[in-house]
């Protein structure tokens, strides 16, 4: 199965998930209360919902997410040639996957995918909530963040070189995406096939004995 | 070029401007006109301290909005005084990761039509650096946003060229690196690399107005991201090179909310909060991040005038303020605070009196650091919110730098 089958097989099992979350955790759909994606930081927001979520996820409807890829003859071994093209991707971000990831006792995340007109199209938008010590009922939001929903970037440790690792990480469905200028340091991406996809391919990546960090690669902005 | 001395007379809190020998004017401007160029808001001081400017002669570009845009904020940051000892910083190659630059902006130009831009291109058409973003390898480095062109502008727009604004450099060798969209918005992974391309070319100083916010950053994810960082950072160091970060537009505390990379803990990294203005206006600007183990000073970063490129979609967006010329207008942030810095960086390099000395970059940043003007609250934030505590004096830097 490849990527762009294994995606529209996660869509299809996403709408029955998100059939069954909405009725579990209305707060979290509701689409009257507008994600600003434009915005660095987002408006604190309280949530009464003090019960571990656990994953879920929404596909909108008639959405099927495939992946465009752009070739490059003249790409040097920097370029990552399946940066998306911007002219096939949509001109506003579209909301595509979202769900809720439990870390910890006091901290949560709310999570949405959005298909965007970025360079890497998939952009993950991650709202952090941490409980109170002195309230443990009231999860006050402390922050967004927003990254690349379907690569990390993975620092690698010395002497492993992009087949290398490719051939090591292949059995988990991730590939090299791009070999960056850095020594070491490379784009990894897998299967985006629910919201924190992202998450698992990290744990297993930090698993991995010739991996020594994995960060989101984070979608910043000028000051 | 214009020079001019001046005198500040101090008496029963009010502060008066005396022009007492204006010298060296090449356009016949009269000492009254010359009196413009020292804004009655740079000398007030709303924390009762005091600046004994008098006695100090000024070197002023004959830029032709300097006067009516620029002059406050580089007087505040004693900019005239540095300019005394240096305003070529063409010996010292300075890497800009932004949004690009406009190279066709007639500011980049000296008269005899050498540029503050690094072709890299070997021959053939000049080309200014290189792109991030697109998937292209040999795309130009393009200016879609504006922001880089602004920066660029506040580091090394050509000084004394008789138009537009002066850099903190007159003259400069300005690398670029595009890692921002047309959006203002960029992957950390393009941030790594540009970073590292201009580096490895040969940037001394390393301008990122731009970061990664990770809010309420744990430890372990902060321990990654330094390690990520860590080969661009091991090359700073190495090459004795210095990163100027800005610290960001949150108004947060990045001892707690880290961006990348101002918040990397590398001695190669300096983090700028934004001020208000400098001196007589210290506060610091309310969106300012700050960071009392974090961000090293602040420099001006509130409504700072500078290059935007040429073509008429920026025109549009200063059709507010009518009384602003087309290719420059106004921006307000630590990424403009953060350029003013590298920019001093720039010319403190250039001005080290004996450059067989094997200067590194720390030493540089000590002295940057040593020389910031400091006021015990003064930034209205409990330890001014800085390590320093103060905020950036081009003019001591540079003269520091001289004895070294």
């Amino acid at each position: 199965m490849n990527a762009k089958q294994m995606i529209f097989v996660g869509g299809a099992v996403g709408m029955i998930l998100a059939f069954i979350g909405e009725g579990l955790f209305p707060k979290f759909f509701d689409r009257n209360e507008p994600f600003d994606f434009s915005s660095e930081s987002s408006t604190p927001r309280q949530s009464s919902d003090s019960k571990p979520l656990e994953g879920s996820l929404v596909v909108e409807e008639g959405n099927q997410l495939t992946i465009e890829t752009q070739d490059d003859a003249n790409a040097e071994e920097l370029v990552d040639s399946k940066a998306s093209s911007k002219t096939l991707s949509p001109a506003e971000p579209k909301l595509i996957l979202s769900g809720k990831w439990k870390e910890s006792e006091t901290r949560n995340y709310y999570q949405e995918v959005y298909d965007t007109s970025a360079k890497y199209r998939y952009i993950m938008k991650q709202e952090i909530f941490e409980t109170s010590s002195l309230d443990s009922s009231v999860s006050n939001s402390v922050g967004v963040r927003k990254f690349v929903a379907d690569h990390l970037v993975v620092k690698v440790k010395e002497g492993w070189d992009a087949e290398r690792v490719d051939a090591n990480i292949a059995e988990f469905g991730y590939e090299v995406r791009k070999k960056m200028k850095s020594e070491g340091l490379y784009l990894i991406s897998f299967p985006l096939m629910t919201h924190d996809s992202w998450n698992k391919a990290a744990e297993t990546l930090r698993g991995l004995d010739f991996v020594n960090s994995v960060v989101p690669d984070i979608y910043g902005k000028a000051f | 070029m214009l020079k001019v001395r001046i005198q500040i007379v101090v008496g029963q809190g009010l502060l008066a401007l005396v022009c007492v020998g204006c010298f060296g004017s090449s356009d016949g401007r009269s000492a009254a006109e010359l009196q413009g160029f020292l804004p009655e808001k740079s000398t007030i001081t709303p924390n009762g301290v005091d600046y004994d400017l008098s006695g100090v002669t000024s070197t002023i570009p004959d830029d032709s909005s300097y006067n009516s845009h620029q002059s406050s904020v580089m007087y505040a940051v004693r900019a005239h005084k540095a300019w005394e000892r240096q305003t070529d910083c063409s010996s010292t190659r300075i890497g800009i990761v932004d949004s690009g630059i406009d190279a066709t902006h007639p500011d980049f130009f000296h008269p005899d039509t050498s540029s503050n831009l690094r072709d890299v291109s070997g021959s053939g058409t000049p080309k200014y650096g290189k792109d991030f973003v697109s998937s292209s390898s040999t795309a130009h480095p393009i200016d879609e946003n504006s922001h880089g062109t602004h920066v660029a502008g506040i580091i090394g727009a050509a000084g004394d060229n008789a138009q537009g604004i002066s850099g903190i450099c007159w003259k400069a060798d300005m690398l670029i690196a595009k890692v921002t969209d047309e959006k203002g918005s960029a992957f950390l992974s393009d941030v790594v690399d540009g970073m590292d391309y201009v580096l490895t070319t040969g940037a001394r100083v390393v301008n990122a107005s731009l970061g990664s916010y990770v809010p309420s950053t744990t430890e372990s994810e902060h321990a990654s991201f330094e390690d990520v960082f860590s080969s661009v950072t091991s090359k700073a160091e190495s090459q004795g090179a210095i990163i100027v970060a800005a610290a960001g537009n949150s108004g947060a505390d990045t001892d707690v909310n880290r961006t990348y990379p101002a918040s990397l803990e590398s001695s190669s990294i300096l983090s700028v909060a934004a001020n208000l203005e400098g001196v007589g206006s210290q506060l610091l600007f309310s969106s300012s991040n700050y960071g009392g183990g974090t961000v090293h000073l602040s420099a001006p970063g509130y409504g700072i005038y500078s290059t935007i490129p040429t073509v008429d979609y920026y025109y549009d967006e200063q059709a507010s303020n009518p009384a602003s010329p087309k290719n420059y207008g106004s921006k307000t942030g630590t990424s403009m605070a953060a350029p003013m810095v590298s920019g001093t960086l720039a010319l403190m390099w250039s001005n080290i009196k004996d450059r067989s000395q094997s200067i590194t970059g720390s030493n540089l940043v000590s002295l940057l650091l040593n020389n910031v003007e400091t006021h015990p609250g003064a930034l209205g934030v409990p330890g001014n919110g800085l390590i320093t505590g103060g905020f950036l004096d081009v003019g001591a830097a540079v003269e520091a730098a001289k004895e070294y």
